[in-house]
């Protein structure tokens, strides 16, 4: 598994993907009053078609497959890349989000930056990784349909997320309280974020699995 | 003993079916896997590795069922197929690094003297790599984890006749070790009559037949005539041709005899492989070219 991670990153997937592009999406936690989950969907706007296309031209699927590794494990360590870069740009909008607080002391105008922007960016990661994998690994090339579905669950779960942070009065205050126990729950919440997202990608390797194992390459 | 035995393997497509192919293929030996374009051949190589789902039949290699120890026999079995288009943009030197890993007998010094003997600079991308280098290549990789059976899809495709033979030259030294056996799929038979022990031809799915090269080139003769003796034997020839000066035909040894009494009237010589797998894409076709 280690070994199929580490042709994923030396042959699949350039560090642009990897470093770059999450350093600049994680830049634009600088931009003040912002929808700061935008900055994480950059990912699958930029990086999974180009990450897919490659794997496509290297005919990497058929060249791992004749290798001596399970068809499972393929899966896996396509998904556990993603996961990979998925905490990266996480771990680069947590640097820059704090940036930004030291920088403009304000609040932001959508979801602040705190453990529940965070909690739900794993989310929506957690939820594209089960809508696109799935539907790749019915063909283990054909990766447009997938990824738009993907893309369009993942904005709409966003877009509810965002505007219900601001228009229902026990959400807002749940999520942008500044008590205590407000607080509590807000780190809870990331917590189970955590899980949520685990439990989502355990499910897309799991349907991934079943998927690739009934096809032929 | 035998390095690869298949038995009954099945696959059903569409508009194709692959039925019930078996053969063996002893350790120690080249063979040659003809057969004419969409005849089978890759997705019996597929078949053997467990790259498509067969529906029937069993895969032994090295004595064991492939199926319930793929992980393990890889390790002995390397895969190549004729494009050989994979990590274009990448240095060979990167992709035998990454590729090493996977498998337990890499020999790393091996590996460097097989490229110097073949020539390849590990700093050159694969796109970068002419037809044969790219099987060269795939060659040393194969070479390096020490696998004991080669199976190569089409390797002499699209490379010129000083590349094929010199080619075909490392296949024969390869095996010399009597370890080792290759297993190529072709349809250029030139190659076949240059080092194959073994013929292993399959016409639409089917095996025809599996064995010894001299024994097959032996069980087949080409037998040519005068028009107005052709309906008298047609029953007994695989398929025919007619042609201005009367018509040729491909006819099994054995069958020679049941049309003793034409044989005045008739040349008799001897078939090659491109003689075998024309007349018998001939009757897949429906039996005749009149």
């Amino acid at each position: 598994m280690i070994n199929l991670l580490y042709k994923e990153f030396k042959l699949n997937i350039n560090y642009f993907f990897v470093i770059i592009i999450p350093l600049s999406c994680g830049a634009l936690f600088l931009i003040p009053q912002w929808v700061f989950l935008v900055a994480f969907m950059y990912f699958f706007f930029i990086s999974v078609p180009n990450i897919c296309n490659t794997c496509n031209a290297h005919n990497d699927i058929g060249f791992t497959a004749i290798m001596p590794v399970c068809k499972s494990d393929i899966v896996k360590s396509k998904v556990f890349s993603f996961i990979l870069i998925e905490i990266i740009h996480l771990l680069f909008g947590v640097v820059f989000g704090f940036i930004n607080l030291k920088l403009y002391k304000t609040e932001n105008f959508l979801l602040n930056i705190d453990f529940p922007l965070f909690g739900f960016a794993l989310m929506m990661y957690g939820i594209f990784n089960l809508c696109f994998f799935p539907g790749y690994f019915k063909s283990a090339y054909f990766y447009g349909k997938p990824l738009i579905f993907a893309i369009i669950v993942s904005v709409l779960f966003a877009t509810v997320v965002e505007l219900f942070a601001i228009f229902v009065p026990l959400i807002h205050i749940l999520f942008e309280g500044k008590e205590s126990s407000q607080k509590l729950f807000q780190f809870v919440f990331f917590i189970i974020s955590i899980i949520v997202f685990i439990l989502l990608n355990i499910v897309t390797v799991k349907i991934s699995n079943k998927r690739f194992e009934s096809i032929d390459l | 003993m035998n390095i690869l035995k298949v038995e009954n393997l099945c696959k059903s497509y569409k508009d194709f079916q692959l039925d019930n192919v078996s053969f063996t293929l002893p350790e120690g030996y080249i063979m040659g896997f003809i057969g004419s374009n969409g005849a089978g051949k890759t997705t019996t190589l597929k078949g053997i590795l467990n790259l498509i789902h067969t529906e029937n039949g069993t895969v032994e290699i090295l004595g064991k069922d492939f199926k319930a120890n793929e992980i393990a026999l890889k390790q002995d079995v390397a895969f190549m197929v004729g494009e050989n288009n994979y990590y274009r943009k990448k240095k060979i030197g990167l992709i035998a690094e990454v590729v090493s890993r996977f498998y337990m007998n890499w020999d790393q010094s091996y590996y460097e003297k097989l490229l110097k003997r073949f020539k390849l600079d590990p700093e050159k991308k694969i796109q970068e790599l002419s037809q044969g280098m790219k099987v060269k290549f795939s060659l040393a990789l194969a070479l390096s984890h020490k696998a004991k059976l080669i199976l190569l899809d089409e390797p002499t495709s699209g490379l010129d006749p000083v590349a094929r033979d010199d080619l075909l030259e490392i296949f024969q030294e390869l095996i010399e070790d009597g370890k080792k056996s290759i297993l190529f799929s072709t349809h250029i038979t030139n190659d076949l009559e240059k080092c194959a022990d073994y013929i292993t031809f399959i016409s639409n799915g089917r095996i025809i037949e599996s064995t010894e090269k001299d024994i097959f080139l032996e069980n087949y003769r080409i037998i040519s005539g005068s028009a107005g003796i052709l309906d008298d034997i047609k029953s007994n020839v695989v398929s025919y041709k007619t042609h201005s000066l009367g018509f040729s035909a491909l006819i099994e040894n054995e069958k020679i005899s049941k049309i003793k009494p034409f044989n005045g009237s008739l040349n008799v010589k001897n078939a090659n492989l491109d003689d075998i797998m024309i007349y018998f894409s001939k009757k897949d076709q429906g039996g005749s070219n009149d």
